[in-house]
């Protein structure tokens, strides 16, 4: 096993669909605006690191590739809970650079980023002011707002992760505060079914690679959930 | 209004009914299709607060990062039985696709 050192306050991480790098999100100290956010590269092959700074007032907790692997986003939140808006960026995975951003305005106390198969749809759980959790899907292109779905009836608190099906067919997002976890039709936008009963509190969500089996951590019952999604 | 223009006009009424129908009864299967999503098992973790959780490539390994107990678990899917190892505050978790090796990557792991 080894240990790395890839920045303050690491949090999400994915690999490349080659396998090569690792992408995690900084946080760094944006409450005190002290340690710059971003992204560090992991390459695989040396266990190199290389930081990348953005800046002091976004915390940066989501990183997801595009399918190919040429792009990868980036979503950051302001460290002030207050104003709490978010942010994507693109980055080009050759060179490592950001490209462009977006969702200013509709990312807002987001988690739980997520890319549609085809890698034109992004998703991620959001929180805004004084509202229900949503589930937002945006252009991955433009950052069009495409959808928003409201998750629950409770206000204040934000959904959860988000994980999309290998057949590209469906994404689940689990209610942390529910309870349960939904299920969206990607081809409508629109929830199809009925919530799934998970433990209390689930937050993290993954998928077996031959679709048949989802799995929930449920952070307060201190479960796991594995749920037949087969047919 | 004639009788030929009225007996058009229900003649494209029918069509298009037939049209409907057909349409209705071609998009029946598929919004019969959604999965059962039924929950077979329920796996209690090594200790407390799991958030990131992944499955290894083959599908045949579950990894859960319980951040406040210090653990990763490593559940098999088939037997749902797991074995934790230590872990500094994980919390979230990936696992690399590799044909030789299921590599799992956690953040903050030790």
């Amino acid at each position: 096993m080894a240990t790395l050192s890839v920045g303050t306050s690491p949090n999400q991480l994915a690999v490349s669909p080659d396998g090569k790098k690792v992408y995690v999100a900084i946080e760094g100290d944006p409450y005190n605006h002290t340690v710059a956010g971003g992204f560090s590269i992991i390459d695989v092959a040396s266990l190199s690191v290389n930081t990348i700074a953005i800046d002091k007032s976004y915390e940066y907790t989501y990183v997801v590739f595009s399918a190919d692997g040429t792009k990868a986003y980036l979503m950051a939140q302001q460290g002030d809970v207050v104003t709490g808006f978010g942010i994507i960026w693109e980055i080009n995975t050759s060179t490592d650079q950001l490209v462009t951003s977006f969702g200013t305005t509709t990312v807002y106390e987001a988690s739980g980023l997520s890319i549609s198969r085809d890698s034109n749809t992004l998703y991620a759980a959001t929180l805004p002011s004084g509202q229900v959790p949503q589930l937002i899907a945006l252009n991955a292109f433009t950052g069009d707002l495409l959808a928003d779905i409201a998750l629950d009836t409770n206000v204040g608190y934000n959904a959860g992760d988000t994980v999309v099906t290998p057949n590209g067919k469906y994404l689940y997002v689990t209610d942390s505060q529910g309870g349960n976890v939904k299920m969206l039709n990607t081809s409508t936008n629109k929830i199809a079914g009925k919530p799934i009963p998970a433990g209390s509190g689930p937050y993290g969500i993954a998928v077996a690679p031959d679709g048949n089996r989802l799995y929930i951590a449920n952070y307060i019952s201190s479960s796991v959930t594995v749920v037949d999604i087969s047919k | 209004m004639s009788k030929q223009i009225l007996f058009r006009s229900i003649g494209y009424r029918l069509k298009t009914a037939i049209l409907s129908v057909s349409l209705i009864a071609v998009g029946l299967p598929g919004a019969l299709a959604l999965p059962d999503n039924k929950v077979i098992a329920t796996i209690p973790t090594s200790t407390g607060l799991p958030l990131g959780i992944a499955v290894s490539p083959n599908g045949k390994v579950v990894y859960v990062a319980c951040r406040d107990g210090g653990a990763v678990d490593v559940i098999n899917a088939a037997t749902k039985q797991g074995r934790r190892y230590d872990c500094d505050r994980p919390w979230y978790i990936v696992c690399r696709d590799n044909s030789r090796q299921q590599n799992p990557l956690c953040n903050q792991c030790k």
